[in-house]
Formats: C-alpha cells, sequence, structure tokens
C-alpha cells in the first residue's frame, strides 16, 4: 500500500535521513490539503485498500494531523504513522485527547528512533520522545535506522520496557539516494551490519522483541545459522524485497520509494487506479533490474533471486552506480 | 396553489391554517423542533422538511433522537469542530438531513467535501458575490466524476437529475426559490415569492387563505416570467453559454467580471458526461 | 405540392434596417377579403381536379398579423365554405415578427392547424424596430412578450436570423443568445441580401458570411447534441454525413413548378422577390386558374437555367447536388439574367470546403452526373 506523506516539514535533521536533501527543497508551507486528503482517500477506497500509512517529514506538524486521522478512522481506514514522537506538550495533549479512544488495531504509531548519544540530540528532544512514548506507548512500534556500523539498539530495549511498547523492532537500512549525497551503508559492509545485529540474539531473546527487516536487506549475507535463528524466532515472516512501496507527497506527486524520490517522479492524477500506479513503477523496477540483478555481481545469477526469494539488495544502490558510467543503458535508467 | 409547497414559520395560528398542504416549516429554536413536528402532523400537513436555520456551527447544534427519520434542511454558517461532529456521527447516520453551508472561510469548499465524503448529503449556500468558482468547479466534478460513492452535494445532483439539453434547468428548487414550486409566507399568512422577498415584505397581495389558482395573479405570472427580461439586455446573460443552467442567478456578480460563465459551462459538460455514462450501465432485461 | 406565399398585406410595423422587401409602409395594400375568397375558390378546384395534390399556404407580408384577428376569423370562413372537402388538404403556416401576437390570435391558429410560427430576430439594437431610429427595445419587449403567450399556449417556433456586418463582430455572442432564446433550436443563419447602397454598411459578402459560420461550427459541432437544427449545418450534416438529399428552395433547384408569390391584389409571381422586381409574373388569380399559374410557360427558364448551369457555369464542381446553382433571383440581383449560378455558391462551397469537412472529418460525395 502507498505511504501518504502530510508534509514534507521535519522537526529533526537526522544524518541518516533518505529525505534530508527532499526536506531542503521543499517550501515550509507544504502540507496535504483537504480536498487532496478525500482523494487519496477515494483513491484508495476505490482500489479496496483499508490500509493507510502516514509519514512525513513529520506527520504530526501538519495543522490538521489529529482532524485528518479522525476523519479517515471514520471512513474506515486503519492508520500507521510513522513520527519522530517529538512534538510540544500542547500538541501531544490535544492528539491524547482526539485519539485515546480509537483502538490500537485501528490506529498505531512506528515512532522513528535515534541513539540519542550517537546523533547528540538535545535533551529537549530525547524528552519529548519519552513523553509521546509514555502517552502512546502501546500503540508505539520501535523503528530504527542503521546508517553507521557501530550502531547499538541498547536505548531501543530501554523503551520498549519502559513504555510497554510493541515487542518488534522495526530495521531499516540507509541506502542511497541517486544523484544525492547522503549517509548510506555500502553493500561490503552489510555483513558486517548482519553481524552487529545478530550480536543482539541473546537480548532479543531474553526481552523477547522480534526484529523485522525492512526493505532493501540481502538474503545471501546471512549464514544458515543466522537465517536459521530469524525464521524461527519471527515464525519465519520475512521477505528480501525490494519492490515499489510508492510514496504519495503533499503536492500529489508520487515516486517509488524515499531513496528512488527523484526518479520517475509523477502526478497521482496521471493515474485512474492504484494498480495502474503499482504497474508502473513495478515495470521500471524490472527495467533496471534487468540491466543489473543487485548490489552484487553474484546477483545476476544468484538462485534466490530467480526464485524470488531474493530481490537482490535496494534498487537504489545501482541506479547511483549507473551515474557514474557512460549513459549506454535503456533511457528509463536516466529519467 | 395546491401544488405549490408552503414555506412557513412554526407559528401554531399559522399552522392551523394550512391544513392538508405540503410545507417547509421555518425554525431557529432547536427546541421548537420536536413539538413543531408533532404539531404539523397533528394538524395532517404533509411536511416536505423542517429548515432548522442555526446561528451555530454544525458540530454544536444539540441533534436530538427524536428527529430521526424527518426531512431536515440544516441551514448553518459552519461545520465547526470536525471531532465534535464525528462524536455525533453514529445518531445523524439516523436522521434524514441535508446540511446547507456557505463556503469555508479557507474558500474551497471543504467541508462540503467532507460531509459529503462520510455520506451526508450537502448544499452550496452560493451567493452573488464571493463565491469562488474554481473551487466550485472542482468540488462539481468531485461531486459528479469522483472516485468512489458519496453523498449528493446541491445543486450539483439536482441539475444531473433535471437536466434536460432543450430546456432550462433552474436549481433554485433547491434552496426552496423557485416561486413555481415554493410559496413563502410570513407569520401573518402573507404570501412571497422567494425569501428574499419576504424578507423585504414584498408579497403578492394574496393571504395565504385566498390563494387559488395563481396563474391569475399579475404579480406572480411577472416573476415566474421575469427570465426573459435578461433577453431585453444588451451583453447581458442571455449570451452566455452557461445560461440555460443558471438563469441569470449570478447577474450581479457577472458585471463584476465573475467567472460564472466557465462555472454553468463546465457543469453542462459534465452532467452531460454523467448523463451519457450513466445511459451506457442500463439495466437490459435478462431472459 | 404547391407553396403558396400568401402575402396578405405589404404594411408592416417595423423599419427593420435590412429588410429586403420592396418598402411599402406608405402605400401598401392589403389584401381585400374578396381576392382572398377567390383564392380559396381557386385553391379548392385545383385540389378537386388533383386529388394527389396539397396546398402549402405561407402566410406572409409586410407583417401578417397587422391585418387583425377578425381579418383571419374571416379566412377561416372563407376556407370552411369555399374547401369544405379538400380544407383537409391545405395547410397553413405564418411568417411574422410576433409583436401583433395576442391572446386572440391562440384560437385563430388553432383552427388554422397552425402549430408553429416561423419569425425572425435580431438581438443587435436598432436593426429592427418601429419608427425612423428603429426602436429595438420597443420591438424587443413586444416580441418577447408575444414569445411568452406563444410558448404558454403550447405553440413551437422558429427563426430566422439575418447575419449582417455587426454580426460578424461576435459570432459566437449571437449564437449563443439565439441558441438561449429558443433552446430547442430551429435558428437559421441566413446572410443579408442588400442591393441599395445606402445601407451597404450592413452587406457582407459571401465570404464573411463563411467566416461567421465558420465561427460558430466548430463549438456547434462538438456540442451538436446540445444545439439541434441549426441551420445551415443540420442540413449540411444531413445531405453530407448521413447520405439523405434534403434541400431548400433555394438550393433544391424544383421550385420551379411549385411556387406561387399571391399578391395582395390577386397578382401571382414566382416569389416575393421577383414580385418586387417585376419579374416573372404569372398574371391575376381572377384571371387564371391555380394549375394554369403553375403551368405557366414562363417558369420553363427557371428549369432551363438548371440544366444550362450544370453543363456550364456549374460543370465539374463537387457541390451541384447540394446547391443547383442557388436561387436565380441571386442571379439576377447580381447579372440582371437568371442564367448565372448565385454568388451565394461561393459561400457555401467555402463553407464546406474550409469548415465543414475538416471538422467533421467528412467528406462530401456528389451522385453520378445522370
Amino acid at each position: 500500500m502507498p505511504n501518504i506523506l502530510l508534509t514534507q516539514r521535519c522537526v529533526r535533521s537526522c544524518p541518516y535521513c533518505f529525505a534530508n536533501k527532499h526536506m531542503s527543497d521543499s517550501a515550509p508551507d507544504d502540507i496535504l490539503s483537504w480536498e487532496d486528503l478525500i482523494y487519496i482517500a477515494d483513491f484508495m477506497e476505490a482500489a479496496k485498500e483499508r490500509r493507510f500509512p502516514i509519514l512525513g517529514g513529520e506527520p504530526t506538524l501538519h495543522p490538521d494531523f489529529n482532524d485528518m486521522l479522525i476523519y479517515l478512522l471514520e471512513r474506515n481506514f486503519d492508520i500507521n504513522v510513522f513520527t519522530s514522537g517529538i512534538m510540544t506538550n500542547e500538541k501531544l495533549e490535544e492528539a491524547d485527547l482526539a485519539l485515546r479512544d480509537v483502538p490500537p488495531e485501528r490506529l498505531s504509531f512506528t515512532c522513528n528512533l535515534n541513539d540519542p548519544e550517537k546523533t547528540h540530540s538535545p535533551l529537549a528532544e530525547v524528552e519529548s520522545v519519552k513523553r509521546f512514548l509514555k502517552v502512546f506507548g502501546n500503540r508505539v512500534t520501535a523503528g530504527f535506522n542503521i546508517y553507521r556500523s557501530d550502531f547499538k539498539l541498547d536505548f531501543i530495549f530501554r523503551y520498549i520496557n519502559e513504555f510497554g511498547l510493541n515487542r518488534t523492532v522495526r530495521l531499516g537500512i540507509a541506502h542511497p539516494i541517486p544523484g544525492k549525497k547522503n549517509k548510506f551503508i555500502k553493500p561490503e559492509d552489510i555483513k558486517a551490519i548482519y553481524n552487529r545485529l545478530l550480536s543482539y540474539i541473546p537480548v532479543f531473546e531474553r526481552l523477547r522483541i522480534k526484529p523485522g527487516l525492512d526493505c532493501g536487506f540481502p538474503l545471501c549475507l546471512l549464514d544458515d545459522a543466522q537465517l536459521g535463528w530469524l525464521y524461527r524466532f519471527t515464525g519465519g515472516k520475512y521477505d528480501f524485497g525490494c519492490a515499489p512501496v510508492v510514496d504519495i507527497g503533499p503536492d500529489m506527486k508520487i515516486w517509488s520509494c524515499f531513496p528512488l524520490s527523484s526518479f520517475h517522479t509523477k502526478s497521482l492524477f496521471e493515474f485512474n487506479t492504484l494498480k495502474e500506479v503499482y504497474d508502473y513503477y513495478s515495470r521500471i523496477h524490472d527495467i533496471i533490474r534487468t540491466e543489473v540483478g543487485g548490489i552484487f555481481e553474484e546477483c545476476d545469477n544468484c538462485n534466490f533471486r530467480e526464485e524470488g526469494l531474493c530481490r537482490g539488495g535496494c534498487l537504489a544502490h545501482s541506479l547511483s552506480n549507473f551515474r557514474k558510467e557512460h549513459p549506454l543503458r535503456m533511457k528509463e535508467i536516466y529519467m | 396553489m395546491n401544488s405549490h409547497i408552503l414555506v412557513c414559520p412554526g407559528d401554531i395560528n399559522l399552522l392551523n391554517r394550512l391544513g392538508g398542504k405540503t410545507v417547509v416549516i421555518r425554525l431557529s429554536d432547536f427546541e421548537d423542533v420536536t413539538p413543531t413536528i408533532e404539531r404539523a402532523k397533528h394538524l395532517q400537513l404533509d411536511i416536505k422538511c423542517i429548515a432548522l436555520h442555526s446561528d451555530i456551527p454544525v458540530s454544536d447544534i444539540p441533534f436530538n433522537r427524536d428527529w430521526e427519520g424527518e426531512p431536515l434542511a440544516v441551514f448553518a454558517p459552519d461545520l465547526g469542530n470536525l471531532r465534535d461532529f464525528i462524536k455525533k456521527i453514529a445518531l445523524l447516520r439516523h436522521f434524514n438531513i441535508r446540511f446547507y453551508l456557505p463556503n469555508d472561510s479557507g474558500g474551497c469548499y471543504t467541508s462540503h467535501r467532507i460531509l459529503s465524503s462520510l455520506g451526508f448529503s450537502v448544499a452550496v449556500l452560493l451567493n452573488d458575490d464571493g463565491v469562488n468558482w474554481d473551487a466550485l468547479c472542482d468540488l462539481m466534478t468531485y461531486s459528479l466524476l469522483g472516485l468512489v460513492r458519496h453523498a449528493p452535494i446541491e445543486p450539483f445532483q439536482y441539475v444531473t437529475a433535471q437536466y434536460d439539453r432543450n430546456r432550462h434547468t433552474d436549481y433554485a428548487s433547491v434552496y426552496f426559490e423557485d416561486p413555481t414550486s415554493f410559496l413563502h409566507l410570513d407569520g401573518e399568512g402573507h404570501v412571497a415569492l422567494s425569501p428574499d422577498e419576504l424578507r423585504r415584505g414584498s408579497f403578492i397581495g394574496v393571504n395565504v387563505d385566498e390563494i387559488g389558482d395563481l396563474s391569475g395573479n399579475v404579480e406572480y405570472v411577472k416573476r415566474i416570467e421575469s427570465w426573459r427580461n435578461f433577453f431585453l439586455e444588451t451583453n447581458g446573460c442571455a449570451y452566455c453559454q452557461g445560461w440555460r443552467v443558471c438563469l441569470g442567478k449570478f447577474a450581479q456578480g457577472r458585471k463584476n467580471n465573475s467567472s460564472c460563465k466557465d462555472f454553468h459551462v463546465e457543469l453542462m459538460d459534465v452532467v452531460e458526461q454523467y448523463q451519457t455514462m450513466k445511459d451506457k450501465n442500463k439495466t437490459v432485461w435478462q431472459p | 405540392m404547391a407553396t403558396v406565399i400568401l402575402k396578405a398585406t405589404e404594411k408592416c410595423n417595423s423599419n427593420c434596417y435590412y429588410c429586403d422587401v420592396v418598402r411599402k409602409q406608405e402605400t401598401g395594400t392589403s389584401m381585400p377579403l374578396d381576392i382572398l375568397e377567390l383564392a380559396f375558390i381557386r385553391f379548392d378546384s385545383y385540389l378537386k381536379s388533383y386529388p394527389e395534390e396539397r396546398i402549402d399556404i405561407l402566410w406572409h407580408g409586410g407583417e401578417p398579423l397587422l391585418l387583425g384577428a377578425e381579418y383571419y376569423r374571416s379566412a377561416i370562413e372563407l376556407q370552411e365554405q369555399h374547401c369544405p372537402e379538400t380544407k383537409s388538404r391545405i395547410k397553413h403556416s405564418v411568417q411574422t415578427n410576433l409583436t401583433c401576437f395576442t391572446e386572440d390570435f391562440v384560437d385563430i391558429f388553432r383552427k388554422l392547424g397552425i402549430t408553429a410560427v416561423g419569425t425572425s430576430f435580431d438581438p443587435e439594437p436598432n436593426m429592427r424596430g418601429p419608427g425612423r431610429k428603429i426602436d429595438s427595445q420597443k420591438y424587443n419587449k413586444r416580441f418577447i412578450n408575444a414569445l411568452s403567450i406563444l410558448e404558454g399556449h403550447g405553440f413551437g417556433w422558429g427563426m430566422i436570423y439575418v447575419v449582417t456586418k455587426k454580426s460578424l463582430l461576435r459570432p459566437l455572442d449571437v449564437f449563443f443568445f439565439l441558441t438561449n432564446l429558443k433552446l430547442t433550436g430551429g435558428v437559421n443563419f441566413n446572410p443579408v441580401l442588400i442591393y441599395d447602397e445606402e445601407r451597404k454598411d450592413v452587406a457582407i459578402t459571401p465570404a464573411e458570411y463563411v467566416e461567421f459560420l465558420g465561427a460558430i461550427f466548430p463549438y456547434w459541432w462538438k456540442n451538436r447534441h446540445r444545439y439541434p437544427d441549426i441551420e445551415p449545418f443540420k442540413s449540411l450534416v444531413k445531405n453530407i454525413i448521413d447520405g439523405h438529399r434534403s434541400l431548400g428552395c433555394v438550393d433544391s433547384g424544383s421550385c420551379t413548378y411549385h411556387h406561387i408569390n399571391l399578391a395582395p391584389d390577386g397578382e401571382t409571381s414566382q416569389c416575393g422577390r421577383s414580385a418586387d422586381w417585376g419579374l416573372l409574373p404569372y398574371g391575376n388569380i381572377k384571371d387564371r386558374s391555380i394549375e394554369e399559374i403553375l403551368g405557366d410557360g414562363q417558369r420553363r427558364q427557371l428549369a432551363d437555367r438548371v440544366e444550362y448551369l450544370r453543363d456550364n457555369d456549374c460543370d465539374g464542381c463537387r457541390f451541384w447536388d447540394l446547391c443547383h446553382g442557388g436561387c436565380p433571383l441571386d442571379a439576377y440581383s447580381k447579372h440582371s439574367d437568371f442564367m448565372y449560378k448565385s454568388e451565394w455558391c461561393g459561400a457555401k462551397k467555402g463553407f464546406i470546403e474550409k469548415y465543414f469537412e475538416p471538422i467533421t472529418g467528412a467528406k462530401f460525395k456528389p451522385r453520378e452526373k445522370s
């Protein structure tokens, strides 16, 4: 299902943020209008899509954030909000008042948490996050984006225990944005990332917290023991995928996913149905995968990729590499 | 006259004189709604609707369960607090209700879109000045060609139902302003041909007890034929492509270079498109 | 079928700027009842001799309704009296400016079997109206009031709009006005015919007429379902796209043996203009029967004209089937001779080639030359 960005304004500048460059390009009052929200809701409803993921920037910055959520809930959408958790006291109280009676299965949050030590977050930010978690903890899944090899998850485990968050951690890996400069994990460093992540196995097991891997992680860098543990501990719910997610911006521009946010950007109004949107971006993905299978040379001949068990890592790596070459490939790759 | 619907206040003495008639009862006090409905039923009046004129937003109106099922036209200055409104939705879903709202302060008819998408029929209150024609056009397109089903938005739905390429389509009826269908009474039973004329005290010289066949009433005939006067103006509304669905309602605004023409032309185009699409979905008999 | 243009009066209550009828407001005569009676006697005789035939009477003028309701009641009585067995084959129609139309005429029209009237209108100020200054405000008010009565009683109506120089400034505005006035269509855009120098300021050329129509046609074509019955567009669609040959008198080339203009004094001629110009006089109904008038030898030259033009001036013209050289009176007005094609042929051809065919994508296919 697509992600809907209520705004491109953000409250912080995360070093890994895919959206960092994107934020600075956007106008300060770039927020989704009611008319466009209703259009998107109709679009989703027409596709019989009942889930409504909300993103930003920081979506809670939208002046009508609470009203829009209440509206969407009344239209029978189930909502997940991706947020930093950073907001003013007033905003938090307002949100609590507006949303406290909504069942958790209808409204949930994924809170992207930064390591306070590593990112040198101001104390006020850290306290704000804690206040948010205290109020909405039972609806929150912690999210963490890996952008450096010496990452630590300890603070997340503390938050999960202290604030009663869902016992799952959504783990993302920072990908390159083709044509832009941002911090990302290089393919050759992913093995070390896996090792470091799975060094926390005893903690995961003791606290019964399940790690969830976001898109773009390759299958091949996990050894059998590691893979086996992941499958057994999480009940086999793993997908080493890379496919169009589709983000819808506040100006109704759409793109395949945030690393590819400058690539084949279209307007939602150019499409009649959600299926058309996914078909379009799936076709683009397939064209790129035809050129190069994945982030490693071996991906081209990989059985796992051929059988659909792994997609070969994030497409953004390949696209970034293509930019360094002479433009001899299919024209769609260079748009 | 028997075919005219009488728009009248809820005055008991007046209602007593209207036995058997079809009425739209104008009220502004919420407390009066239930007793007025009871009274009207007791007098065997045929209630077309209760027109409730509120000074407060819809979200603040104390809707009463007793009003369930009664045809209600609620005129309000705005929708109000959305969260407060949504708290009332469970109750309002049992109501036979249409909300009449002017444009929002933001100018984009957002409230109308929200209400319609939540399943509530809504009408746009249009005044000669200050109509955001572009936004109204967007709303009209949403109303008639939206992606999913939603509640009707007037006057667009009315035009769709009534539109005939070769006749006028006057959507004044949505607002009880068509004198061929509605007469407006004051508390004493004096008859006016529109709410505006009622406000000005411009009556047609008859009393509600005396109204018979109005086809012989000079003022009435003059009024219902008044649209022809546009054809006596140089460069007036009669030169406009959108005339047949507008009939000069926005003549004053037009003088100030209003974009009413573009809107009404678009309305005709969309309605014709809508009707064509609907024809394609005709149900054919099955053997 | 014979068409009798019955000029009941030469008087008119309007001083329309471009009127091509010879001005006879001061001296114009009206048809006395004895001549009218004689006319019905002649009609009855003709119809009895030709049981398959019909007569269409077009009440014309001047302004025919100036004669008053009583005159027409007399006409009805005369028809009842003299055509008791043949009246079912007599059809009445009327061309009027409507400014004299009142409730009194409602019943009369019904008894004459008239269900729709022909009229004309111009929204341009000071083009149609009474008096030296052409008071169009007064005229328009009366016209609109009459429409109210007419439509209120369920009568239909169609109108001619005369395209003048002033029309060229805003063709679409004119189109919208007229189609708003008559939502069910029934509007004919005809070019103004000016024969004198003093009114040259409103005259238009065939090329200008083409551009006027061309300014409207694309919009009309795109929205033709909304604007039915607009001439000359509807006929061209019928003839060129639908393939049904259906032409008016000006284009059919077959008015020769079917038309009679009957003047107030009983004199007959081919049509109104020929009568005004003293051409093609077919004699008086006091002296001649309808059969004799329709068979008058002078009509031969009109038939000869069609054959001549087909093999000469119009030889090879793709649009012969749609035009037949146009109206002989148009040719006469320019050349003082019938044996020329009308200058308005160029307008038809120009419009079809420049606008109709490219916009519709249809190509006119003439029938084989026989």
